[in-house]
C-alpha cells in the first residue's frame, strides 16, 4: 500500500498546527501578532517585521488559481496514476500563496483566476492533505 | 575588493555523459588534476578550497582522498546553482585576506538518471526520486500535492511569466536553440544535434509549459577551477582570467513557488545588479559574452531581466533576431551549450567557458572578448561574477 | 578594518526541545543583535555551519525581508566554530559586509557524538592518569556554571550567535568589542572516516604546525593566552590539545593554572559543536563570565582535533 501514497509530512514544531488543522479539515494559517500579516509556509518569525509572536487562525478555504502547471511526466509512483494533473499556486483570500493540486476540471482547462475551494483527503489515519476543487 | 586582484589560472573537467560509471571522488580527481595541470601547479601548491556542502567529497576527505594536505583555508556553500559565483568570490576573498595563495573550487556530480549509488539525495541520480516517505523541511509544503521536481517548480514560475509579460514558447525555444547551436561546435557537449524551433516545440511536455528541450541535461561530470593572486598569475602558463568584481546575495525568495512571488525579489535583484555594475564600473552593454544559469529556459529570460540586460518582462523579446547566438549575436549566451546542451554541473562548466572566452580558446569564440559576465541561478541565493582580461 | 565580535547571544541550553533549529537560531540571533545594540536592518551578512537545519531562508524574520550581501558556511562539525568566526572576520576585514551574523543551533546531539566522546574518554583514561584529574576539574567547572545542566549527558539543544563588525565605528563606539587577532584552519583528515591518515597527521604534527601559524599571525605566544576554550571530550582530548597549542606547564597534574582551560566546563556546558566555546571566550574577555578569569586579555578557542579544524585568538576590549 505504501507505494501509492505520496511522501507525507513529518510535521516539525513550526508546522504542526497546520497539519493538525488539516486532520480536522481546517485550513490553519499563521498571522503575525505584531504586524498582522498572514503568512505561509509556517515559520518561526515574521518575514516582514521579524516578530517571533504569531497566532493561528482558520482560513476561509477560498482562493483563486495564481499559476499552475500540467504535469505530464512522472516523478514519484504516487503521482503516476494521476497523470496528467494540474498543480500550482493558489492565492488564498487571506493574501497568502500555497502550492496545491487543482481538481474538478480537465487539467487543460485550468486558467489563472479560477475560483477554487479547499477540500481534504484523509490519506492515512494521521495525515489529511488539502487539495483545491474548482468551484 | 580590489578589481583584478585575483584570477582564474586553471580550468579542468572530466568527460560529461549520462553515466560515467566512476565515483564522484574519481570525477573530482579527474577535473582537479586537469585544472592543476592547466595551471602548471600541483596538489601541494593548493592551500585553499571552496566547496559545496552537497559534494560527496567533503573537506575532511580532501586531504586523504584528493591529496590536498596543505589546506589552510576552506569554506562551503549550499544551494548548488545559486552559489557557483559565490564560491569564486570566497576564493578571491581568501586570497585577498592572505589566508591562501592558491585556491581550488570544484563540482563533481553523478546526476545521470541511472547513476544513483545510494539512498541519500546527494548520492547520485535524481534527488527527487529519493524523497523519503515522511518529509520535513520545505518539501512538505509542495511534494505531497504533486510539485516534486525543479522542472515543476519552474513551470509554475514560467507560466506566470507568460501571463504577466506575454512570453511565448518561441522565446523559450530560442533559448534552447541558441544553446544547442553552440553545443554543435563543442566536442565535449553531450547534445550536439542541431535543433530548430520546430524540434523544440515537438519535444514532449514534462510539466507545461516546459518541454523536455526546456530542461537541463541529466549528467555525470565535474569541473574545477584554480585561482591565485594577480601577481602570481602573471608567472603561470595561461592567460589569466581576472575577477573584475562580483556580488553574492541571499534572501528569503527561494525558487520554492510559495516564496518566489511573495517577496519583492525584483527589488533585491535590481539592488544587486546596481551594486555590481556600479562597483565594477562597467555596464551590461560592455559585456562580450554571458554565461547564465540555464537549468530551465525561462530562467535565462528572467536572468537577462534581473541583471539589467533588458527591462523587466522583456527577456522574451530580447532573444529575438538571434541576440543570444554566438559568436556574432548581440549578447552570446552560454557559448559552450550551457546546462541545456553541454552538461549540468550546477553551473561550474559556465565558469570554465567564461575563462575560455577571456583566453580566446572557446569553440564559439566571441572576437576580442574582454569582459565576460557569469550569473548564478535566479532564485535564492544568487550572485554574479565579471571576468576580464 | 579590524574585525571584532560586538554582540553575542544564546538560547538556554536544554536536553530536549520542541523548537526547530530555525527557531533556536532566530532567538539566539535576536539576543546577539540586542546585545550589539544594532538594528536588524544593519545586518548584511550571515554565516553558518553547512548542511545545517537552519538555512538562511528559514530565517526571514532575521533578514527582515531583505537580501543580504554576504553569505557562506563552514563544514558542519565540531572543528568549525572558530572557522565561523574566521569567515565572518574575513568578510568584515575586507569590507565585503559591514555587520555579519554567525550562528549555530542544534536540537539534538550529533549522531555518534556521545560514542566518540566516551570512546575517546575510555582510551585516554587508560593511558594517562592525568586525564582523570582533568575530567574532574572540568566537571567542577561545569558545576559552577549556571548555564550547565550537570549530569551524565550534556544538553545538546540550543542556539548561539555572534555579531561581527569593524572595530572602527566613529562616533558610536561599540560596547566591549572583542578583537579577532588571528585565526587558522587546517584540513586534518576526519578520524572517523580516515583513521590511518588522521593518525599520520598526528605523527607529523600537522595541527601543531597550524597552531604555530596562528600565533605568528596574531603576533602572540602560547604564554600570552589567559583563557583557552578547547573542544575536548571530558578529559580525553584536552591533553593533546594543550600539546598542540603549546599550553600549560609540563608535569602538571589536572588542568594547568594558566591558561585557565574551559572555565565553563566546555562540552559539559553544552554539546553544540563548540559554538558555546566562542561565546564563553567573548564573555571572559569582556569580564562578564560566570567563572571569570581575572585579567583575561587573550583567549584561544580551538575546534575538535578529530577532523578539519580551526582555531582563533581573541583579544579583550582596549
Amino acid at each position: 500500500m505504501d507505494d501509492v501514497l505520496p511522501p507525507l509530512p513529518e510535521p516539525g514544531p513550526d508546522g504542526r498546527e497546520f497539519w493538525d488543522g488539516c486532520r480536522r479539515h481546517e485550513l490553519r494559517l499563521q498571522r503575525c501578532a505584531s504586524c498582522d500579516r498572514a503568512r505561509f509556509a509556517p515559520r518561526p518569525a515574521c518575514p516582514w517585521c521579524g516578530s517571533l509572536r504569531a497566532v493561528w487562525f482558520t482560513a476561509s478555504g477560498r482562493g483563486r488559481v495564481f499559476s499552475w502547471t500540467v504535469v505530464h511526466r512522472p516523478t514519484l509512483p504516487a503521482f503516476l496514476p494521476m497523470l496528467p494533473y494540474a498543480a500550482g499556486l493558489i492565492a488564498l483570500e487571506e493574501g497568502v500563496l500555497m502550492v496545491g493540486q487543482i481538481r474538478g476540471c480537465d487539467p487543460q482547462a485550468v486558467r489563472a483566476g479560477m475560483e477554487v475551494r479547499v477540500e481534504f483527503d484523509d490519506v492515512t489515519a494521521d495525515v489529511s492533505l488539502p487539495h483545491w476543487r474548482v468551484v | 575588493m580590489r578589481p583584478r586582484a585575483a584570477a582564474i589560472v586553471g580550468i579542468g573537467q572530466s568527460a560529461f555523459s549520462k553515466h560515467l560509471g566512476v565515483t564522484e571522488a574519481e570525477v573530482a580527481a579527474t577535473a582537479i588534476g586537469a585544472a592543476l595541470a592547466d595551471a602548471g601547479l600541483t596538489p601541494a601548491d593548493v592551500d585553499g578550497l571552496c566547496l559545496y556542502d552537497i559534494e560527496s567529497t567533503t573537506i575532511g576527505d580532501a586531504a586523504a582522498v584528493l591529496g590536498l594536505d596543505h589546506l589552510r583555508f576552506f569554506s562551503t556553500h549550499s544551494h548548488g546553482g545559486g552559489s557557483y559565483c559565490a564560491v569564486v568570490l570566497h576564493a578571491t576573498a581568501a586570497l585577498a585576506a592572505g589566508h591562501a595563495s592558491v585556491v581550488l573550487a570544484f563540482r563533481a556530480r553523478n546526476r545521470g538518471r541511472g547513476s544513483s549509488y545510494g539512498k541519500g539525495s546527494n548520492e547520485g541520480g535524481r534527488p527527487w526520486e529519493k524523497i523519503a516517505p515522511r518529509i520535513s523541511g520545505f518539501y512538505q509544503w509542495q511534494v505531497p500535492f504533486g510539485i516534486v521536481s525543479p522542472v515543476q517548480e519552474m513551470a509554475i514560475i514560467a507560466r506566470r511569466h507568460m501571463l504577466d509579460h506575454g512570453t511565448t514558447e518561441d522565446h523559450l525555444g530560442e533559448v534552447a536553440c541558441a544553446a544547442r547551436s553552440h553545443a554543435v561546435r563543442n566536442p565535449h557537449a553531450m547534445q550536439r544535434e542541431p535543433m530548430t524551433l520546430a524540434d523544440h516545440h515537438a519535444s514532449r511536455f514534462i510539466a507545461e509549459p516546459l518541454r523536455l528541450l526546456d530542461c537541463c541535461l541529466e549528467s555525470d561530470g565535474g569541473c574545477a577551477i584554480v585561482l591565485t593572486t594577480a601577481e602570481r598569475a602573471r608567472d603561470l602558463r595561461q592567460r589569466p582570467a581576472y575577477v573584475l568584481d562580483g556580488v553574492q546575495c541571499v534572501g528569503p525568495a527561494h525558487h520554492h513557488p510559495h516564496d518566489w512571488f511573495v517577496f519583492d525579489r525584483r527589488r533585491w535583484m535590481a539592488a544587486a545588479a546596481e551594486r555590481l555594475w556600479g562597483s565594477a564600473g562597467v555596464r551590461p552593454t560592455d559585456v562580450d559574452a554571458a554565461m547564465l544559469y540555464d537549468h530551465f529556459t525561462p530562467m535565462v529570460l528572467i536572468a537577462l531581466e534581473d541583471w539589467g540586460f533588458c527591462a523587466p518582462g522583456e527577456g522574451g523579446p530580447f532573444t529575438e533576431h538571434g541576440a543570444l547566438r554566438g559568436p556574432g549575436g548581440r549578447l552570446p549566451v552560454n557559448t559552450h551549450g550551457g546546462q541545456l546542451s553541454e552538461a549540468f554541473i550546477h553551473g561550474f562548466n559556465n565558469l570554465n567557458e567564461a575563462v575560455r572566452q577571456v583566453r580566446g580558446t572557446s569553440t564559439c569564440q566571441v572576437p576580442d572578448a574582454e569582459l565576460v559576465f557569469v550569473a548564478a541561478a535566479s532564485s535564492d541565493p544568487y550572485g554574479a561574477v565579471l571576468l576580464c582580461r | 578594518m579590524t574585525p571584532a565580535v560586538v554582540g553575542i547571544g544564546t538560547t538556554p541550553f536544554a536536553r530536549r526541545t520542541r523548537a526547530s533549529a530555525s527557531a533556536l537560531a532566530a532567538r539566539a540571533i535576536e539576543a546577539a543583535v540586542r546585545d550589539a545594540r544594532i538594528g536588524f536592518d544593519e545586518i548584511d551578512g550571515l554565516v553558518r555551519f553547512d548542511r545545517g537545519a537552519a538555512w538562511e531562508y528559514d530565517l526571514p524574520g532575521v533578514m527582515r525581508l531583505r537580501a543580504l550581501d554576504y553569505y557562506g558556511a563552514v563544514p558542519d562539525g565540531p572543528g568549525s566554530a572558530p572557522a565561523l568566526v574566521r569567515l565572518a572576520a574575513m568578510a568584515v576585514s575586507l569590507g565585503l559586509a559591514r555587520v555579519v551574523v554567525g550562528y549555530h543551533a542544534r536540537t539534538e546531539a550529533r549522531p555518534g557524538a556521545a560514542d566518540v566522546l566516551h570512546a575517546a574518554a575510555l582510551l585516554a583514561r587508560r593511558q594517562e592518569p592525568r586525564v582523570a584529574a582533568i575530567t574532574q576539574a572540568l566537571r567542577r567547572a561545569a558545576a559552577r556554571n549556571p548555564r550547565a545542566l550537570n549530569g551524565a549527558i550534556p544538553p545538546a539543544a540550543g542556539g548561539c550567535a555572534f555579531v561581527m563588525s569593524a572595530l572602527e565605528r566613529p562616533g558610536r563606539p561599540w560596547r566591549k568589542p572583542v578583537r579577532v587577532l588571528g585565526s587558522m584552519q587546517v584540513a586534518i583528515p576526519s578520524a572517523s572516516r580516515h583513521l590511518v591518515a588522521w593518525l599520520a597527521s598526528r605523527r607529523e604534527g600537522v595541527l601543531r604546525a597550524a597552531a604555530r601559524r596562528l600565533y605568528r599571525e596574531a603576533r602572540l605566544r602560547p604564554a600570552d593566552v589567559d583563557v583557552a576554550c578547547l573542544y575536548a571530550a571530558p578529559g580525553a582530548l584536552v591533553l593533546p590539545a594543550l600539546g598542540d597549542y603549546g599550553l600549560g606547564e609540563r608535569g602538571a597534574a589536572g588542568l594547568p593554572r594558566r591558561p585557565r582551560v574551559n572555565p565553563h566546563g566546555g562540552q559539559l556546558e553544552a554539546s553544540l559543536d563548540g559554538i558555546n566555546d566562542v561565546i564563553e571566550a567573548v564573555r571572559q574577555l569582556r569580564g562578564e563570565a560566570a567563572s571569570q578569569v581575572r585579567g583575561a586579555r587573550i583567549a584561544l578557542v580551538a575546534g575538535s582535533p578529530l577532523e578539519p579544524t580551526s582555531a582563533v585568538l581573541l583579544g579583550a576590549p582596549a
